[in-house]
């Protein structure tokens, strides 16, 4: 068999030069390697139109024939292909200004892919993800990039709270899908592949573990959902944006360094299911003993960039432990949690704390390097 | 004299560690099923990306799910390429650096005395901040044990098993603190609930109610735990502790299956269980289990027996360094300084560390004393044998004792007629209670202080002595000091002929009762 998606070499990818609909041309390559997502893989290219950019995603029906199942696996990439399109379909339709813009998407016939179909989704193109912006950066401006984070993560609980308004929960929330535009001011999320929306069916509804399992809240990887589907999916989603919060400072997420903190043999318990003993209500303890070793390191860390701003590095050290309890069942801000038959999950509290301090230490920035 | 240490019939109590000393089949589940097929994917997924394209993202996500537990020599590459890249932050580096296999610390070595002031500051603030961590309340409460503040323990003890009712961890640690404490009754209602679940939390349950003598519930499901897991390091402390619960209501033969079930793949505390059964009921014992990690229980008691006597100390400070508040190491271990090796140094390290934890036991502040005014300082030796007559009470085991060391302090104070009065008191007082080898012991120690200041040794001539002391019959340990202690004293005596200045006082009940011992060692 062809292979129509080479790995290595650009120069013989059969895409380079394809034409789409509405005048778009297919022009490079942007991720080297097939990247998984929503079940179905895809690969990322840059497309333009007279002095236009856009990100395209081609969906890879190469590795359907690869599976072991290839009838299955190719209802399972166009079902979450369909999914995709339709979530931000309905987003678009909310004019949801954080989430990644979808320009187009279609099916154009190409011989040189399987089935002769290219099936494609067409974005606004992003300067980079927020890893380039976080890890790379090393300008040594510690509080102007901390001000820079806190707009970012207000940004992207902005965007979460609007998804989840209209029933729409991320579910995969990771730097990689966080995407940076206008010269790194506005922070945008990308990727719906593994998301859920209220209002259809997706493909990997019933998974135990939506997104990426490294990125997964511990009530997950130990197979201890809330037994409310709808509050554990909002649990989740609320640790997910709190491990983006510890991202953007300790430049790890939360559940690998949480991890690292774990015994082996209860690390080794992700992997499976006891007969005897407790299981997560066991390892629970030791979780929350890891979680607050890492809150200590946090606030440690964050003060330090903050040049000893003690006042904002305890605010943004609670707001992430509110978001990030290893116990779903008391995850989210006490101020929500408080209220009687409302939502602990509820990120309106994270949106307005995040403003606030984001234009806060925005002001300490400017007075520092001004 | 120093107090002798009591043939106790142990039980198989859980043993009380910090968590990052924990053994780790005490916090392992039972079973492990397949790893997820999708967590499975993501992981080869993320290692061919890696090794497709090697870069800084590529490497940190594929540590990111090395964390969940995997395995596979890419993720030291990955990691070693974080460490040497530029272009990482210190974050991820530092996360790198956790997946590169650890360097094996060095042992600590038994004598470095353990911070546990330094534990309680840190770990009272750490609360002050994350008051709802149940693991720190533990570990404050066992660093409150170790500085002998009981019940600021137990106040945390309370609130780490309201947090955590169902942690293995957590209610072994509560079931070894309410033993420390002698409280037993709430452990056992904490345990009972949750006891049926859990081989461990079974196996405390098991001792502890065999310890207060309770009759236990729901002891079928408990049984039915032995047939459920498939890893026999899981069950082995509860069949240890179901065989001496069944030893001591049925006899050996019962006990005997729950016992080689426990031998599969036992645990320190096993191993010491399987021990002390050798010793007391002639069971084999498979020597090869010493070397068992954290095995200086068992290791103290085997080198004992065989006279190794630099070993047996050596394996009770690793023992004492282990369950540091647990008086036995420091009984054990003081027992062979002073009575063995005459080391009464170490005699004294080990009563006043056993004295952090247990200020208020008779036992050690009578061993202090004692070893003290062996060491010649008769002030504080005098000052803390008042205060153990004063913690001493009524019992009447340690009134004896500490007649015969107020004894000792006479004779060396150069007071030999109220010294003998003491120790005859002594001996007396151990024959009317039938504890014998702490009459043989009062006996050996009133004999060296009389020959010690020139007198011959009362009731029995020098071969008599001999002949009791070295007869078959006589108590291991008791010939041990004999020989040790009184022996030399007697060959020098023999060689130099030295005379005998006289005394003869009268303790007809002790006489007969020595040459009755002597009578039988003939026949």
């Amino acid at each position: 068999m062809a292979d129509y998606y080479p790995e290595n070499a650009e120069s013989t990818d059969p895409l380079i030069g394809a034409k789409l609909k509405d005048g778009w041309t297919i022009t490079s390559r942007i991720t080297r390697k097939a990247k998984q997502t929503g079940g179905a893989f895809s690969y990322g290219y840059r497309a333009q139109r007279g002095g236009d950019e856009a990100y395209l995603k081609a969906y890879d029906f190469e590795r359907v024939f690869q599976a072991d199942e290839p009838m299955k696996e190719l209802e399972k990439t166009v079902k979450s292909f369909n999914f995709e399109v339709e979530v931000l379909d309905l987003c678009a339709r909310s004019n949801m200004k954080r989430i990644v813009r979808a320009i187009a998407h279609g099916v154009i016939d190409n011989d040189k892919v399987p089935f002769g179909k290219l099936y494609y989704l067409l974005f606004e193109l992003a300067e980079d993800d927020i890893r380039g912006q976080v890890i790379a950066d090393n300008s040594g401006k510690d509080v102007a990039k901390i001000a820079w984070s806190l707009r970012s993560l207000h940004q992207i609980a902005a965007a979460l709270q609007q998804l989840h308004a209209r029933g729409i929960f991320h579910q995969d929330l990771r730097p990689s899908n966080i995407l940076v535009f206008d010269g790194h001011k506005v922070s945008k999320l990308a990727d719906f592949g593994r998301s859920h929306c209220a209002a259809m069916d997706a493909p990997h509804d019933e998974a135990r573990v939506p997104g990426a399992w490294r990125y997964a809240p511990p009530e997950l990887l130990y197979d201890a959902p809330l037994p409310d589907k709808k509050s554990q999916r909002a649990a989740a989603e609320l640790y997910l944006f709190g491990s983006m919060i510890f991202f953007f400072v300790m430049h790890v997420p939360m559940t690998p360094e949480l991890m690292t903190l774990m015994r082996p043999e209860h690390r080794m318990a992700l992997f499976g299911g006891t007969n005897l003993g407790v299981y997560f209500r066991d390892v629970l303890p030791f979780l929350v003993d890891g979680h607050d070793q890492l809150l200590r390191l946090f606030k440690m860390r964050l003060t330090e960039l903050l040049s000893g701003d003690q006042n904002s590095a305890e605010k943004i050290t609670d707001l992430l432990r509110y978001a990030t309890l290893p116990d779903p069942a008391l995850r989210g801000h006490p101020s929500a949690r408080r209220i009687k038959f409302g939502n602990p999950y509820e990120l309106q509290r994270f949106v307005s704390a995040f403003n606030l301090i984001a234009w806060a230490v925005e002001r300490e920035a400017v007075k520092l390097h001004a | 004299m120093h107090e002798q240490p009591e043939n106790i019939r142990r039980k198989v109590i859980p043993r009380w560690r910090k968590l990052d000393v924990t053994p780790k089949e005490e916090l392992a589940f039972s079973s492990q099923k397949n790893t997820s097929a999708h967590l499975q994917d993501e992981f080869n997924g993320l290692l061919l990306q890696w090794q497709s394209s090697a870069s800084v993202n590529n490497a940190a996500e594929l540590l990111y799910a090395a964390t969940l537990g995997f395995d596979d020599p890419e993720i030291y590459h990955a990691a070693q390429f974080i460490i040497e890249s530029r272009d990482a932050s210190p974050g991820t580096k530092r996360l790198a650096t956790t997946c590169l296999p650890a360097v094996d610390a060095k042992n600590e070595d038994h004598t470095a005395t353990t911070k546990t002031s330094f534990q309680i500051r840190t770990l009272k603030k750490e609360l002050a901040d994350y008051p709802r961590n149940a693991i720190a309340h533990v570990e404050l409460a066992r660093a409150y044990v170790l500085s002998g503040q009981t019940e600021k323990a137990n106040h945390h003890i309370r609130i780490a098993t309201q947090l955590a009712p169902t942690s293995r961890f957590v209610l072994r640690s509560a079931g070894r603190f309410d033993v420390h404490r002698g409280d037993l009754e709430r452990s056992l209602k904490a345990l009972a609930n949750v006891a049926s679940r859990d081989p461990w939390l079974a196996a405390a349950y098991v001792s502890i109610a065999d310890l207060g003598n309770r009759s236990l519930k729901k002891i079928k499901p408990i049984r039915a735990l032995l047939d459920q897991a498939h890893d026999p390091a899981q069950i082995s402390e509860l069949a240890a502790a179901l065989g001496t619960l069944e030893l001591k209501s049925s006899g050996l033969k019962k006990a005997r299956k729950y016992f080689q079930l426990s031998s599969v793949a036992p645990n320190e505390n096993v191993v010491a269980q399987l021990y002390w059964l050798s010793k007391n009921y002639g069971v084999g014992f498979d020597e090869q289990l010493l070397s068992r990690l954290h095995a200086y229980e068992a290791r103290a008691q085997s080198a004992a027996s065989t006279q190794s006597w630099p070993i047996a100390i050596d394996s009770c400070w690793r023992w004492l360094d282990d369950e540091p508040f647990s008086i036995r190491p420091a009984y054990e271990g003081g027992f062979v300084a002073s009575e063995i090796l005459h080391d009464f140094k170490t005699t004294q390290e080990f009563a006043h560390r056993g004295l952090i934890s247990n200020p208020k036991d008779v036992g050690l502040t009578n061993n202090l004393a004692y070893s003290l005014i062996m060491d010649e300082n008769l002030y504080a030796g005098n000052e803390h044998l008042q205060r153990a007559k004063q913690l001493a009470g009524a019992d009447e085991r340690h009134q004896l004792i500490l007649q015969a060391t107020e004894g000792l302090l006479c004779y060396r104070r150069g007071n030999s007629d109220e010294g003998a009065r003491l120790y005859m008191s002594a001996i007396l007082h151990a024959h009317e209670l039938k504890a014998q080898s702490l009459m043989h012991l009062a006996y050996l120690h009133f004999c060296f202080e009389e020959m010690r200041i020139g007198h011959a040794p009362p009731f029995l001539s020098l071969d008599q002595i001999e002949k009791v002391f070295t007869g078959p019959s006589m108590n291991k340990t008791t010939k041990a000091v004999f020989e040790n202690m009184l022996l030399p004293m007697l060959l020098a005596r023999q060689k130099y002929g030295l005379v005998d200045v006289g005394h003869t006082p009268s303790a007809p009940y002790f006489e007969r009762e020595l040459l009755s011992n002597t009578a039988d060692s003939e026949s």
